[in-house]
């Protein structure tokens, strides 16, 4: 290929980027307008910037700082609640191979069904057991997601380790749990990382649930947003800094699990 | 290895998520064989398949299963095919590839919600800047959200905005973990670029694609979040899905029996698919690598 063509690949690469990523641009940029030049109807592109809807969203009106804190806690005992189970879980499924079948299909199968299908029954659970509208209500619901994700993943990190290192472990008689703690933890170190993040950004990016099952207390960043809606009047400036805030630690996140991104979102099928 | 006591290792899994999914799921099955709603859940006269018939007499039930196959089948196929050549066009630049591809994969991870409100924002017939755009460049008023099959498009749209980088990421690993060998062959032979993509790169990554495809049917099968916020169903059901429709059975209709049939029916469909799938290409591509 000439050096022309080359240019012109480069130029389209721009567009492509430019055009995929507009929604975003919008809405920062639109997040530091004043609030009465939103709802302009003309195309205007100078304003002078201000931090105004950032000011609403802290202010008494809305708790929006408690739903950030709430949606940080849901996150992160979802994720690490899942890990604690889905270490050891998908340890058991990798290394014996009567499990692994059944297991591996069930949990693909709760990977694939729509949410939908667990809201109602779990709506119920919860308000049988009072857990609705609480963050470990929230969190158990998570778990309906996290689990089979971090399992799933767990697993193909667990499948590149090598057996003859737990061999030579168990010829020098340590017991399967010792293995697990001391020889596998560490080396699987890389794939806890890569699931955490991942974990945590389904979590926190999370909206039905959130809205069927939380009212006031445990109200999530997503559905904190969506408030912004109203029946009256939608509250685009509140809404746009509130999206600003909300997306910039996801793609901070993105960049740290980029190496395992793939694997993450094929559960393992392509790495 | 001996098969010694590995289970111990998935007994607090299969509680927890004995717990958070098959109870839900068996819990699920009871009710859709009574006749319950929000005000007697545990009471609910045994029908037996009473609400399973009842649905698939519903107009509206039908009507949500062609809005979801259209949404669907439009989305996934734009994703699958734009997605394909972003790849490509990132795979052949020389230089700076890494960070094209970041740049690329940034809306995917955009919570779904967050995204829809974004484009409610771009839509709107007033002050969105798309109408306007519209409306400055060639004088037309464009409604976008209360005409039945625009609003459809509308909703596809997003959707393809959002996941044709999930296309483009996963295609983009599968053509960077390809074999040299075969396209320098092919360049000796004289094949150009789009005989090479075309006899020699299509066939190496059909199995990935094929993977690709599956998890983008499943996951816009399952959109509900930027419907909900931008259209809530409207206007009338022109994008009322599956999803919406099984959360208006539930949460305006409070039809219980009704709506715990559908996922019930949903779930069975689901499980069968990835029956399928789970034999013939999960273990295909597994074993490739």
């Amino acid at each position: 290929m000439n050096r022309k063509s080359k240019i012109w690949l480069y130029i389209l690469a721009v567009v492509v980027v430019l055009i995929f990523n507009f929604p975003l641009m919008f809405v920062i940029v639109t997040s530091f307008k004043p609030l009465g030049e939103i709802m302009l109807p003309n195309l205007k592109f100078t304003f002078s910037p201000t931090l105004e809807n950032y000011k609403m969203l802290f202010s008494e009106t809305f708790p929006f700082g408690k739903y950030i804190l709430n949606s940080i806690t849901i996150s992160l005992i979802s994720t690490i609640g899942a890990l604690a189970v889905a270490v050891p879980g998908s340890y058991g499924i990798s290394r014996f191979g009567k499990v692994k079948k059944n297991v591996a299909f069930w949990i693909l199968s709760i990977r694939m069904a729509p949410p939908v299908v667990f809201a109602l029954p779990l709506f119920l659970i919860l308000k049988w057991i009072k857990l609705i509208d609480t963050i470990p209500g929230l969190v158990m619901v998570y778990f309906t997601f996290t689990v089979p994700l971090s399992i799933w993943i767990l697993n193909t990190f667990l499948m590149e380790i090598p057996k003859s290192v737990e061999e030579s472990a168990m010829i020098d008689g340590a017991t399967r749990g010792q293995i697990l703690y001391r020889i596998i933890f560490p080396l699987l170190m890389p794939g806890i990382v890569a699931v955490f993040i991942m974990n945590f950004i389904f979590s926190w990016n999370e909206f039905f649930f959130a809205l069927l099952m939380t009212m006031d207390r445990a109200v999530t960043i997503t559905v904190g947003t969506a408030r912004f809606v109203t029946g009256y009047s939608i509250y685009w400036g509140a809404i746009c800094a509130a999206s600003t805030i909300s997306v910039i630690p996801m793609i901070i996140m993105t960049f740290l699990v980029q190496k395992y991104l793939v694997r993450g979102l094929t559960m393992g099928a392509i790495k | 290895m001996r098969n010694d006591r590995g289970w111990r290792f998935v007994i607090p899994s299969v509680i927890l998520l004995g717990f958070v999914a098959l109870f839900p799921f068996i819990f699920s099955l009871y009710i859709s064989f009574t006749e319950s709603t929000a005000y007697n859940i545990y009471h609910g006269k045994f029908v037996g398949l009473g609400n399973y018939i009842s649905l698939f007499k519903d107009i509206k039930f039908w009507d949500s299963l062609r809005v979801t196959l259209l949404y669907v089948a439009l989305s996934v196929s734009i994703e699958m095919i734009l997605g394909f050549f972003l790849a490509l066009l990132v795979d052949s630049l020389d230089r700076y590839q890494r960070l094209f591809m970041i740049l690329l994969i940034i809306p995917m991870m955009i919570a779904p919600l967050v995204y829809g409100i974004i484009f409610k924002l771009l839509y709107n017939s007033i002050y969105g800047p798309i109408p306007l755009f519209f409306r400055s460049a060639f004088n037309i008023e464009l409604q976008i959200l209360n005409k039945p099959f625009r609003a459809l498009l509308a909703m596809v749209i997003v959707d393809v905005f959002q996941w044709t980088s999930f296309v483009f990421l996963i295609t983009y690993s599968a053509l960077q973990a390809l074999p040299k060998e075969p396209f320098e062959a092919a360049m000796i032979d004289g094949a150009t670029y789009w005989k090479r993509v075309r006899y020699v790169l299509l066939p190496l990554i059909r199995p990935a694609f094929v993977v690709i495809m599956i998890f983008r049917l499943m996951d816009s099968f399952k959109t509900f979040d930027q419907i909900f916020v931008i259209t809530g169903g409207g206007p009338g059901t022109a994008t009322t899905t599956l999803s919406l429709y099984t959360y208006f059975l539930m949460f305006t209709r409070y039809n219980f029996g009704k709506a715990a049939a559908l996922t019930v029916i949903i779930l069975m469909v689901v499980i069968v698919i990835t029956n399928l799938v789970f034999k013939r290409f999960f273990r295909e591509v597994s074993a490739v690598e």
